[in-house]
C-alpha cells in the first residue's frame, strides 16, 4: 500500500476531479512514506481555555487548571509559523503545451496544489502568485482555515497569457513580497536565462529561500519529430517549417546550452533547481521542497 | 518518331497523371506542431522549407518522368527510314495474299476489281520473292505455300482464285497469315489482303492482331457496287398441317412502293406465292405462305426464292428440308376386354378420340398381337395383360431397341411370377405385390412427383401433388438402372422409366381404368395420358438448315462401312464410303440428298447471312484493328517501314 501511494502517476492524478483531493492523494501518500515526521520542533503560543469536550485529544488537557477547578480544561494555541512560502506559477502561453494529453500548466498547478497543501499541513503559511507579462494573481501567504482552499480554487480557474516575460513580473513579485521567505517558482523558464537568473537574484537579495521547479514536456528535451513539421510558436513567434532530422542536433545542443547556464547562474545563487518532466510523479517535487526547507540544498 | 501502339499515346497522358494524383494525395504535408521551444528553433542554421519544397516538386517530375517513359516503352516508338523504301521494293519477300473467297465476292464488281488487284500484285512482285496464297473463307485454305514467283506460280494463282459461297473470316485469315510466316526463314514479310472488308467478316467479340511475324501489311479494297441487296433472311416452316408456312426477309428497295414476289417450291414445283412490300424504317418483314398443301409424314426439300436483279443474287434464295410431324401411333393391347367402364381401355379410348390429337390410336387382344406388325407402331401399351406370345415380346423388344416405346399398365390380371419372368427386364422393375390387398373403398393413395425435372411432372402435375385417389396398386423393386417419375404418397413408386434401347420403357403400378383408382374421372387424367404418350414417341430426326462450308452430319441409321449416294445441289450424284458420319463437301448453297439402302437424309446448305449485310469497313478502322511493326531489312539495315501501304 505505501508503494502505491508512494509515486502516484499525473495520469491517474488528472482523473481525480477535485483539486483539493488531488492535493491531499499526493500529499498524504508522500506524507506516509516518511519516516520522520515534518512537525516536530514546531512552536506554538498560548491563546485560551476552552472546556473540553469528546473527541478533543486528551493530551490538551491542562491538569493544573483540573486541579485547581476541577474541570477538564483544553488549551488552544494561536497557530504561529515560521514559514512564508509563496508558490509562483508562470502562466505563460508556453505552459499550454503538451505531447501525451496533459499540458505543463496541468502539471505544474498539481504541484503547486501538491505544495500548498503540504505547507499548509505543516502549519506555515502560504501564498500564490500567478504571472504573465504582469502579475495575474496574487494570495497573500496567510495561515488560516480556508485560505488553502481559495489557493486551490484560484488553481482551478487558471488561463494562460498570450505573452511572457519572466523577468519583469518577477521583479515586481520580489518588490511585493516584503516578509521573508521562501519563494517556489514554478515555469518552463523559456526566456533568456540572465533575466531569469538576475530575477532570482533579486528574491535572494531580498532574503528570500528560493527553490525553482523547471517544467519540461518530454517532447521538448528529446524532440521526438519525424517528417515535415511545421512549428508554430506558442507565443506569437511566427512558424517554421522544417524536417527535424536536420535540426534535431542543434536544437538539443541549445537546450542543453540553456539549461546549463540556469543551473549554473542558480547554483551560483544557492537557489534549488529541479528539473520536472511532465510524466515525473509528483512525489519528487514534494521531496525538493522538503529537502530545501531542512536546509539540504 | 513514330508509335507502334499509337494506341498507348494517350495512356502516356493518362500516366504522367497517376504520379501528379498520387502526389496531391500523397504529398509530404507539413504536420502542424504548436511548439513553446521555439527560441531554440528560430535562428536554426538550416532552414529547410524552401527548399523542401524544391525536393518535393523534383521527386514529382521524377516520377512522372518514369511513368511517361513507362508508357512511352509500351508504344514503342520508332523512326522511320521512308527513303529506304525504293530499296524495300526490289528486296527478296515472303509474300502471303489473302484472297477474300467468301460469298460477297461473289458480287460481279467485286469478283472483276478482285482479279484486278490480285494481276496488278503480281505483277510488282519481283521473281525473287516468294508467294503463298491464302484463300480466306469459312476456314481458310493455303492453296499455294511459299512458291518461287515465277510466271507459272502467278498464272497458278489466277487460276485458283474463285470466290465461294461461305462465310469469311478476316481475323482468323491474318492470324494464319501471321503464324505461317512467323515460321518463314525470310524476315522480310508482307501480308497482302484483297478483300471487300465486309464488317461482317470481322467477328465483332475478336479483338486487335499484333503480328509477331512484323510483317509489312497491303490492303487491296475491291470497290464494290454498294446498290440494292434484298435478302430472305430465315424461314419457319410449319411443324404440321394447317399452319402457315413463313420466309423472314430483309426488303429494303429505293422505291419504297416496289413489291416483291416469294415463291415457295417444294419438289421443284411451286407450291405457292406471295407479294411482300417494301420495309419501312428498316423493319424486318414476313412473307406469309397461307393453305401450302404440304406432304405428309415425308421428309421433303424445297426453296423460298424470288427472282430480282440485285447485287448479290446468292442470297435470294432460302433452301430447306421439311420433317413433317407425323401422328404418333399407338397400340394398346387390352387385357381386359369386356363391356361398358369395366373395359380396360374404356377410359383411355375416349381420352383418345378427340378431334386433331396427334395419335393414331388402334387396339388388339394379347392373343391378336401375334398376327400384327408390332414394329409398325411406336407405342404398344400393355393395358392389363398377363402375358403374350414368344413372338410379340420380341417384337416388342426390338421396337424398342430402334427407338419405340412400351408402356406397363397392370391390372388385376396381371401374375406377378409371369410378370417378373417375361416382362420385368423391358420394364426396368418387378411386382412384389398388391399395396393394398383388400381394395380400399374411403381414401387411397395420392400422386406426387419424384424427379421434379422430368417434362412429364411438369406437363401434368406441374409440381403438384395428383388428385385422384389410388385404392390399390402393385408394390415396384426397380432396377438400378431404372428412374421414378412419381411416386405414392406412402412412398411406393408409382411410374417408373428405364431405357432397355433406343427407345423407352415406362411402368405404370396402376391400371388405366377405374378399376383400382378414380384416375380417370380426375382432370389429370387427360393431360397424364396425353404427355405421357407424347413423352413415350420416338424422336424426329431434325434437320435445321446448315452454312455452306459447315459439316452436315448424318444418321445414325447409316452404315458407314458401305457406300452411301450423295447428291449435291447441281444433280452430280457421287456414291462413296464415307470416312465418318460428317460430311464436309459442302461447298455450295442447295439441298444435299444422302441415300443408302432405303435410308435417305436431306439437308439444306445456304449461304451465311453474315454475306448479305453490305457493310463495308473504312479503312482507317480496319488498320485500326491490326498493329505490326512492319521491319524490312534493307540495304542491310533493319528499318521499321511503317506498318501498312496501301
Amino acid at each position: 500500500m505505501e508503494k502505491v501511494l508512494r509515486f502516484i502517476d499525473p495520469n491517474i492524478l488528472a482523473s481525480i476531479s477535485r483539486m483539493d483531493l488531488r492535493a491531499k492523494t499526493v500529499v498524504e501518500g508522500f506524507l506516509s512514506g516518511l519516516h520522520k515526521s515534518p512537525f516536530k520542533g514546531f512552536s506554538v503560543e498560548f491563546a485560551e481555555y476552552r472546556q473540553y469536550t469528546p473527541g478533543d485529544d486528551p493530551r490538551h488537557i491542562d491538569w493544573k487548571v483540573f486541579a485547581r477547578f476541577d474541570r477538564y480544561y483544553v488549551k488552544e494555541f494561536e497557530e504561529e509559523t515560521n514559514l512564508n512560502c509563496h508558490l509562483v506559477l508562470d502562466l505563460s502561453n508556453s505552459m499550454n503545451f503538451a505531447s501525451n494529453g496533459r499540458t505543463k500548466l496541468t502539471y505544474a498547478s498539481y504541484l503547486i496544489a501538491s505544495l500548498a497543501y503540504l505547507i499548509s499541513k505543516q502549519r506555515d503559511s502560504v501564498g500564490l502568485v500567478t504571472f504573465g507579462d504582469k502579475i495575474e494573481n496574487h494570495i497573500p501567504a496567510q495561515l488560516r482555515p480556508g485560505h488553502l482552499q481559495s489557493i486551490l480554487l484560484a488553481l482551478s480557474n487558471l488561463k494562460t497569457t498570450e505573452r511572457t516575460n519572466i523577468g519583469l513580473p518577477l521583479h515586481q513579485i520580489a518588490d511585493a513580497i516584503r516578509k521573508k521567505g521562501m519563494i517556489i517558482l514554478v515555469s518552463d523558464l523559456l526566456d533568456e536565462p540572465e533575466k531569469i537568473i538576475h530575477a532570482m537574484q533579486h528574491f535572494r537579495f531580498r532574503g528570500h529561500e528560493v527553490i525553482v521547479f523547471h517544467i519540461f514536456d518530454a517532447a521538448e528535451i528529446t524532440f521526438p519529430y519525424h517528417n515535415t513539421i511545421k512549428f508554430v510558436g506558442l507565443e506569437g513567434e511566427g512558424d517554421f517549417t522544417t524536417v527535424p532530422r536536420n535540426i534535431r542536433d542543434e536544437y538539443l545542443q541549445k537546450l542543453q546550452t540553456h539549461l546549463a547556464i540556469l543551473e549554473k547562474g542558480f547554483g551560483a545563487n544557492r537557489i534549488g533547481y529541479t528539473l520536472m518532466d511532465t510524466s515525473k510523479p509528483l512525489d519528487f517535487a514534494l521531496q525538493a521542497y522538503l529537502a530545501a526547507r531542512t536546509g539540504k540544498i | 518518331m513514330h508509335l507502334l501502339n499509337s494506341l498507348f499515346l494517350p495512356i502516356i497522358g493518362a500516366a504522367v497523371l497517376i504520379p501528379v494524383i498520387i502526389h496531391l494525395i500523397w504529398r509530404n504535408k507539413a504536420i502542424r506542431v504548436d511548439f513553446p521551444a521555439m527560441r531554440f528553433l528560430l535562428d536554426s542554421k538550416k532552414p529547410v522549407s524552401r527548399w523542401l519544397r524544391w525536393q518535393q516538386l523534383l521527386l514529382l517530375l521524377m516520377r512522372c518522368l518514369v511513368f511517361a517513359l513507362l508508357a512511352l516503352m509500351f508504344a514503342r516508338p520508332y523512326f522511320s527510314t521512308a527513303n529506304l523504301l525504293p530499296i524495300w521494293e526490289q528486296v527478296e519477300k515472303e509474300i502471303v495474299i489473302i484472297f477474300d473467297s467468301s460469298a460477297s465476292m461473289q458480287i460481279t464488281v467485286h469478283k472483276i476489281n478482285a482479279r484486278q488487284h490480285l494481276e496488278s500484285v503480281l505483277a510488282e512482285t519481283s521473281e525473287k520473292s516468294r508467294l503463298t496464297l491464302l484463300l480466306a473463307g469459312r476456314d481458310n485454305k493455303i492453296i499455294i505455300e511459299s512458291a518461287q514467283a515465277t510466271e507459272l506460280t502467278k498464272k497458278l494463282i489466277l487460276s485458283k482464285t474463285e470466290p465461294g459461297f461461305g462465310y469469311g473470316n478476316l481475323h482468323s485469315a491474318i492470324r494464319q497469315a501471321d503464324n505461317y510466316l512467323n515460321a518463314t526463314l525470310n524476315i522480310n514479310r508482307e501480308i497482302v489482303i484483297i478483300s471487300d472488308f465486309q464488317v461482317s467478316n470481322w467477328p465483332r467479340h475478336k479483338r486487335e492482331i499484333h503480328l509477331q511475324s512484323k510483317a509489312r501489311i497491303r490492303l487491296l479494297r475491291v470497290t464494290g457496287d454498294t446498290g440494292e441487296n434484298n435478302t430472305i433472311t430465315q424461314i419457319a416452316p410449319p411443324t404440321r398441317p394447317g399452319e402457315d408456312f413463313r420466309a423472314g426477309l430483309d426488303f429494303t428497295p429505293a422505291d419504297n412502293t416496289a413489291k416483291l414476289e416469294l415463291r415457295l417450291q417444294l419438289a421443284k414445283n411451286t407450291v405457292a406465292q406471295t407479294l411482300v412490300a417494301a420495309s419501312i424504317n428498316g423493319q424486318k418483314q414476313f412473307a406469309v405462305f397461307k393453305n401450302v398443301p404440304l406432304p405428309l409424314g415425308t421428309q421433303s426439300a424445297g426453296l423460298v426464292f424470288f427472282e430480282n436483279d440485285d447485287i448479290f443474287p446468292g442470297d435470294n434464295q432460302f433452301y430447306f428440308v421439311l420433317n413433317q410431324k407425323t401422328r404418333i401411333r399407338v397400340l394398346a393391347i387390352n387385357g381386359e376386354k369386356t363391356k361398358g367402364v369395366a373395359d380396360e381401355l374404356f377410359y383411355l379410348r375416349s381420352a383418345l378420340a378427340l378431334k386433331n390429337n396427334d395419335f393414331n390410336f388402334s387396339e388388339t387382344t394379347p392373343l391378336g398381337t401375334s398376327k400384327m406388325q408390332l414394329r409398325s407402331y411406336d407405342i404398344i401399351l400393355l393395358a392389363n395383360v398377363r402375358g403374350l406370345d414368344q413372338q410379340s415380346l420380341r417384337q416388342i423388344n426390338e421396337l424398342v431397341q430402334h427407338g419405340g416405346s412400351v408402356i406397363f399398365a397392370p391390372g388385376d390380371k396381371a401374375d406377378i411370377k409371369l410378370f417378373n419372368k417375361f416382362f420385368a427386364d423391358l420394364a426396368g422393375c418387378k411386382l412384389l405385390k398388391k399395396a393394398y390387398p383388400e381394395k380400399q373403398t374411403f381414401t387411397g393413395d395420392k400422386l406426387l412427383a419424384d424427379d421434379l425435372q422430368h417434362i412429364l411432372v411438369q406437363k401434368t402435375f406441374a409440381g403438384q401433388a395428383g388428385t385422384a385417389n389410388f385404392y390399390q396398386f402393385w408394390r415396384l423393386k426397380k432396377n438400378d438402372s431404372a428412374n421414378r417419375i412419381l411416386v405414392f404418397a406412402s412412398g411406393y413408386p408409382a411410374v417408373v422409366e428405364s431405357t432397355p434401347g433406343n427407345g423407352k420403357s415406362v411402368m405404370l403400378s396402376f391400371p388405366l381404368d377405374s378399376e383400382w383408382s378414380d384416375m380417370p374421372v380426375h382432370t389429370e387424367y387427360l393431360p397424364f395420358v396425353y404427355s405421357l404418350l407424347q413423352y413415350c414417341a420416338p424422336e424426329k430426326h431434325r434437320n435445321p438448315y446448315i452454312f455452306v462450308n459447315d459439316a452436315i452430319s448424318l444418321n445414325k441409321s447409316f452404315n458407314l462401312s458401305e457406300d452411301v449416294s450423295i447428291t449435291f445441289p447441281d444433280g452430280k450424284v457421287e456414291k462413296k464410303r464415307l470416312l465418318s458420319a460428317l460430311f464436309l463437301d459442302t461447298g455450295s448453297p442447295g439441298i444435299y440428298t444422302f441415300s443408302q439402302a432405303g435410308r435417305r437424309q436431306q439437308v439444306a446448305v445456304n449461304i451465311d447471312r453474315r454475306e448479305s449485310v453490305m457493310e463495308f469497313e473504312n479503312m482507317t478502322a480496319f488498320q485500326a484493328k491490326i498493329s505490326t511493326p512492319g521491319e524490312v531489312l534493307a540495304a542491310n539495315q533493319l528499318i521499321r517501314a511503317g506498318n501498312f501501304q496501301n
